[in-house]
């Protein structure tokens, strides 16, 4: 190109100085000589008179016929691309001047199909194209036979097709004809009605079956002869029946009297199948046991297709009875026959106010039995009106209005909610009980203006140091009996913090109403002895001594206290105005009192990340001092004084346990303190709801896929097992790989890996090989949960760890003492799970998310999706994102079920609708793609969703006219949710209220409740326009091994100077629209969803140019189209860049579209365009 | 049939559709390539096809696709 340039410049040079000179000199001969010149830069380039090209290949530009550079135009144009072969006469126009030329169409390419093997009738003689198939050429093809088959003579010939072009191009096809009268076989599922001998019969000939076809037959998979006489002539046939159908069976409740013996059979009801079939215990009833027993039934039919079905048993000596529900507990006399029996007793007391049918233990003359009671309730409750005072705009429930007295368990509903600023009104208050009878009251409700004023918490004398800062308010809040916690105010006008001293403090809160409360107190203001570096020294110094590397805060607390209890002994005796000169007199001499215990704790204590408060015995003679510590699970105490009330180490207590030894020793003013002093955290983990549900919902079916159903206790028992395997083989605290197909089982291993107290790191295949290496390198697990094909393949990538087989774990022992001891140790705070999501050098980012976020999740997303126990989410996400949460902790926490949609019907929509309607699905949380999937192609012609009421959508915007195909077919609330995996799930959700025109966007509404999202603008000022950043519970602890990453989104809340509180930036930028709803914009950077992933152009980016013959690449994505592609430049061809792609990329990472170009478009700065690189695309 | 080719062939540069014949069953066509496809299929030939057609019986290989576009021309003639 450069040479061509400058050949030219210099060329116009030459021509230039000629003209200028001859010009000049010789003015007379100007004109001849330009017309000269002319004729000579034309003679320069030449013409090539013809031009040949390839049936169907394009037709060239005009400059193909000019034999070197130049330009040329078409007078006479060619047809973009001929279909037959032939010389075209063509003219162009070069330099001025039509030249004519010819276009050389050609054909050497001769035909090709492919042979095949027919079966024919005696009286058929198809055409020899119909025994071929894949003819390919670019023009007609003549096809005839060069030896033709005996047609109509029955037996096997061979014959030879002959293929010609138009072009002479000749091909020969072998071919092979079966001529027959009859066909070789029929098959028949078993069932089915007989065949006729038609059915045998081909085309054309007459005949009659001479084989009676019995009921045996077509009832028992086989290969059956069939004779027939056809056309005059004897022939045989085989009828084959096959049994592909399993056997149905329903599930039969059964109590059995004590020794009778069960048979399979008499468990079940309604058996359906063509063929015969055999019923087998899977797990034999234990007639020892007086429990409802689960009892697994395999069917197996002749086809040996098998059967699994569940059903209950109870071994029972006691007729059932039925009761009314009551809140006495029962005698057994109720439920048993004078004369039958010596002595009873229930095993446990039992209460009937539960209605629905109970197993109850109990013990009849000295034997263990059990009684199946039926408690009804028919009684409906009784309401009486409550008799307190109730403020104007305080809302509250029904049941603070109204006492209700029920055997079992009501719910309370306003009819119509009251106006709570209206001071008087009619309400009616409803109420319903477990036997679903209701009752109403209906009363005048005077709401009162609020007189009274808020109480203040915690204001109380304190002592300071002289000119260091105080936190007046840390530790104060007020509660008022309407508004709730109310601001404090402080005046601390009259203190002179630089001398020491004693000044009046006057702490003041007022509620909406005005009511105001003030209390004054004294803070006295002491000068240290001991600077604040000193005590830091001396704090440094033993923290450096008993602080390992990776202890938990709750290691370091208890590595604090352990110190303080054995080097500081007890002398009573100590400085009580000074706690810092105190703690560091404690640590240094090695002796103090309970305040110099106390006072070295806190010292050390601060130094960690846990929440403190300091404690004063109230009342009593003498005095006693300690800490309440918060390390993230609530308030307990921490007493580390060796001379404490018996020598207990009293670390971190509840209030019960400080009380259960001594009711004097640790009281304190509870009044001062906030009211969060919990008992042993009962809900550390969601593992809680999968054991209520468990007990609760034992035989409900809690997730499901193609092979079976696992109820909950399934669940349950299973994850059990895995736990205690895993506990065997020294798992602890660490993460464990999970690696299976995508199935209802998997789900019990993340359970299972919970009760280890482990987190589990899910990976799938169809991550890639690449993608899952890079987590194995990043992560290193000891342990992988797998099946069969995931064992191989961690065995090829060189995967070091243990292997554990899924359905071997399933079979392991539970070992209850082992798993308590992993449950009490789990802190709410640790990890619960591992997921990788894109990161856009290349490798991906380990999101850790922890349990008490998870717990979070489930009560937010229950909240705003509203399962209840009667629901089925069909789930579309797979397992290896936190995307399948949503339904996971929705079962766990409502008890509903979750049935995981197979992913090959998201390729067709029928199907697909069917396969939701069969299992009564009423719920989804799919990404956009799968809805459009079904909307977008007219699915809602053939069928629609018939159990639907709730559509979730994520992961991108839902096209309007998409949403409103979806509303017209399916009626049903419908929600956009919104969350990045850095915050636990979902964050934001909205709920379709309004139509929505086909150019809006559908908003991303608001925060869950337990969470906000801010917008921030570029100079970190919130605003309505700017970054989506999130802070609450749910922001997750950041990427695994990956403190660089970590730091750049996980950051302070640049609002917040005050205390430390970690936001996530999101990247995604928002704005706030007239309704208060947050409106999705767009990204920061290069990140884009597709498909439901999130996606880092730059990994594909990253991925691409590690293939060979790559030199540069550049990914584009156009949302309209929901487009991913990819330009490149380099040598490799399209198809061998995809294929190196699939082993690099997950499958949703791979581009739809790929083109090769010479070079990358640029901007003016030298950047990639990705603009430009996109419009190659469109 | 070529049309056909080229549509798929833009979809998949790396599958030779004239020889697989199980795009769905082996997830070539992965779930949601199949909107794309149907949308140009019925872009270039002027068809309709019903969403109960989309089955892997007539889109596992290109033959099958193309008799069930000739069908449907077919039809509307």
């Amino acid at each position: 190109m450069k040479e061509r340039q400058t050949e030219q410049r210099r060329q116009t040079r030459e021509h230039s100085l000629w003209y200028a000179i001859v010009s000049v000199a010789l003015p007379v001969f100007a004109l001849l000589l330009a017309a000269v010149l002319i004729a000579f830069c034309v003679s320069s380039i030449t013409v090539r008179p013809v031009f040949t090209i390839e049936l169907g290949d394009e037709s060239p530009d005009a400059s193909a016929f000019l034999n070197r550079a130049g330009s040329a135009a078409y007078v006479t144009a060619p047809e973009p691309c001929y279909q037959t072969a032939g010389n075209r006469l063509l003219r162009i126009e070069v330099n001025g001047r039509v030249r004519p030329v010819v276009l050389r169409v050609r054909d050497t390419v001769a035909p090709s199909a492919e042979g095949t093997e027919t079966t024919v009738s005696v009286h058929e003689s198809p055409a020899p194209d119909k025994l071929i198939r894949n003819l390919k050429d670019k023009s007609i093809v003549k096809v005839t036979f060069l030896t033709a088959p005996n047609y109509g003579t029955v037996g096997d010939w061979d014959a030879i097709v002959g293929l010609e072009d138009m072009s002479g191009n000749r091909a020969q096809v072998p071919v092979t004809v079966h001529v027959r009268l009859l066909r070789d076989s029929v098959t028949i599922e078993a069932g089915d009605p007989a065949p006729t001998a038609d059915d045998f019969l081909l085309s054309g000939v007459k005949g009659a079956m001479q084989t009676e076809l019995t009921e045996r037959m077509l009832r028992e998979p086989g290969a059956y002869p069939v004779a027939f006489f056809a056309d005059g002539e004897t022939a045989e046939s085989l009828l084959l029946v096959e049994d592909t159908i399993p056997p149905k069976a329903d599930a039969k409740t059964r109590i059995v009297p004590l020794g009778e013996p069960v048979l399979p059979e008499d468990l079940l009801e309604n058996i359906t199948d063509a063929t015969k079939v055999t019923c087998a215990f899977l797990n034999a009833p234990d007639p020892d046991s007086r429990a409802l027993q689960s009892i697994a039934l395999k069917l197996t039919d002749l086809g040996g297709n098998e059967t699994v079905v569940s059903s209950t048993l109870l071994f029972s000596d006691v007729a059932p009875v039925t009761l009314e529900a009551s809140k006495t507990p029962l005698s057994p006399e109720a439920v048993l026959a004078d004369g039958t029996y010596e002595t009873a007793a229930f095993s446990e007391p039992f209460v009937p106010d539960t209605v629905g049918t109970h197993a109850v233990p109990m013990r009849i003359d000295g034997e263990d039995n059990v009684a199946l009671i039926e408690v009804k309730d028919t009684v409906a409750p009784v309401l009486t009106l409550k008799t307190e005072a109730w403020y104007l705009n305080a809302k509250i429930g029904p049941e603070q209005f109204v006492d209700v007295s029920d055997a079992t368990e009501t719910t309370l509903t306003f009819e119509n909610e009251p106006d709570w600023t209206t001071s008087e009104q009619e309400v009616t208050v409803l109420c319903e009980d477990g036997g679903k009878n209701r009752a109403s009251i209906r009363f005048t409700l005077s709401l009162a203006p609020d007189t009274e004023p808020p109480a203040l918490y915690g204001v109380k004398d304190r002592s300071c140091y002289v000119n260091e800062p105080v936190a007046y308010l840390s530790e104060v809040f007020a509660v008022d009996a309407c508004d709730g916690e109310v601001a404090v105010t402080v005046d601390s006008s009259g203190v002179d913090p630089s001398r020491k001293g004693s000044y009046p403090v006057i702490y003041t809160a007022t509620d909406r109403a005005g009511n105001t409360a003030s209390k004054r107190v004294t803070f006295s203001f002491v000068k240290t002895k001991v600077t604040e570096q000193r005590a830091q020294e001396v704090a440094d110094r033993i923290i450096g001594r008993i602080f390992t590397e990776g202890m938990t805060i709750h290691e370091q607390i208890r590595a604090i206290h352990d110190y303080v209890f054995t080097h500081v002994h007890y002398v009573s005796k100590s400085n009580k105005q000074d706690w810092r000169s105190e703690a560091v007199r404690g640590l240094t001499q090695g002796k103090g009192d309970c305040f110099t215990s106390y006072a070295a704790a806190r010292l050390l204590l601060e130094q960690t990340d846990a929440e403190l408060l300091s404690v004063e015995r109230y009342g009593g003679r003498t005095r006693h001092y300690w800490m309440l510590v918060n390390v993230g699970g609530g308030w307990y105490h921490f007493d580390a004084c060796n001379a404490g009330k018996g020598r207990n180490r009293c670390f971190m207590w509840t209030n019960e346990q400080t009380r259960a030894v001594s009711s004097y020793f640790w009281r304190f003013d509870e009044s001062l303190y906030p009211n969060r002093m919990t008992r042993r955290h009962e809900m550390k983990t969601i593992l809680s709801y999968l054991e209520k549900q468990a007990s609760e919902r034992k035989n409900a079916p809690a997730f499901s896929d193609e092979r079976e159903t696992l109820t909950f206790s399934d669940a349950a028992r299973m994850s059990d097992a895995i736990g205690s395997a895993l506990l065997r083989h020294g798992a602890h605290r660490e993460p464990v790989l999970v690696f299976t197909a995508r199935c209802a089982r998997e789900i019990a291993a993340f359970f299972g890996v919970w009760k280890a107290g482990c987190f589990f790191v899910p990976v799938d295949a169809e991550l890639g090989n690449d993608r899952i290496r890079s987590i194995l390198a990043r992560v290193e697990p000891r342990f992988a949960i797998t099946d069969e094909a995931a064992r191989a393949a961690l065995a090829s990538y060189g995967y070091a760890g243990e292997t554990l087989d899924l359905d071997a774990l399933i079979g392991e022992p539970s070992d209850p003492a082992l798993l308590k001891r992993a449950a009490d140790a789990i802190l709410d705070v640790d990890p619960a799970y591992l997921v990788f999501t894109s990161g856009s050098t290349g490798a991906p980012k380990g999101v850790v998310g922890c349990h008490r976020a998870v717990l979070d999740y489930a009560a937010q997303i229950t909240g705003v999706l509203k399962p209840d126990e009667t629901d089925v989410f069909g789930m579309q996400a797979p397992l290896y994102v936190d995307a399948g949460f949503k339904e996971i902790l929705s079962a766990l926490k409502s008890g509903c079920s979750v049935v995981l949609v197979p992913k090959s019907l998201f390729s067709t929509p029928v199907p697909l609708v069917n396969f939701l309607n069969a299992h009564r699905v009423t719920m989804l949380c799919w990404v956009v793609p799968a809805l459009t999937l079904i909307s977008a192609l007219r699915t809602f012609d053939e069928v629609t969703p018939k159990y639907l009421h709730t559509v979730a959508f994520g992961s991108e915007a839902f096209p309007p006219k998409q949403l409103k195909l979806w509303q017209q077919h399916v009626p049903a609330r419908y929600l956009n949710l919104y969350g990045p995996t850095e915050c636990t799930g979902m964050t934001c959700f909205y709920e379709v209220d309004r139509t929505f025109s086909d150019d809006e966007r559908i908003p991303i509404g608001r925060a869950f409740e337990n969470a906000e999202v801010f917008l921030l603008d570029g100079h970190d000022r919130r605003s309505d326009e700017g970054e989506i950043c999130i802070r609450g519970t749910s922001v997750t602890h950041g990427y695994y091994r990956d403190p660089e990453r970590t730091k750049a989104v996980f950051v302070q809340n640049p609002l917040n100077a005050d205390y430390p509180e970690t936001i996530y930036r999101t990247g995604d930028l928002a704005r706030i629209n007239a309704r208060g709803e947050l409106e999705f914009l767009g990204r920061r950077d290069q990140q884009i969803k597709h498909m439901g992933h999130r996606i880092e152009l730059g990994e594909l980016e990253a991925a691409a140019q590690t293939v060979e013959g790559v030199a540069a690449a550049c990914a584009v994505f156009d949302p309209d189209r929901s487009l991913l592609a990819l330009v490149y430049t380099g040598t490799a061809e399209r198809g061998t860049l995809l294929t190196a792609l699939k082993a690099r990329v997950p499958e949703y990472l791979l581009p739809r579209a790929v083109k090769r170009v010479d070079a990358l478009p640029l901007t003016l700065n030298g950047k990639t365009d990705r603009g430009a690189a996109l419009n190659l695309f469109r | 049939m070529e049309p056909l080719l080229e549509i798929l062939h833009d979809l998949h540069p790396d599958t030779d559709f004239t020889r697989e014949t199980r795009l769905l069953d082996d997830g070539i066509l992965v779930s949601f390539d199949i909107v794309m496809l149907v949308t140009r299929i019925e872009e270039e030939y002027g068809v309709l096809i019903p969403a109960k057609a989309i089955t892997p019986e007539h889109f596992n290989s290109a033959t099958a696709l193309y008799a069930l576009i000739r069908t449907l021309l077919e039809q509307d003639d």
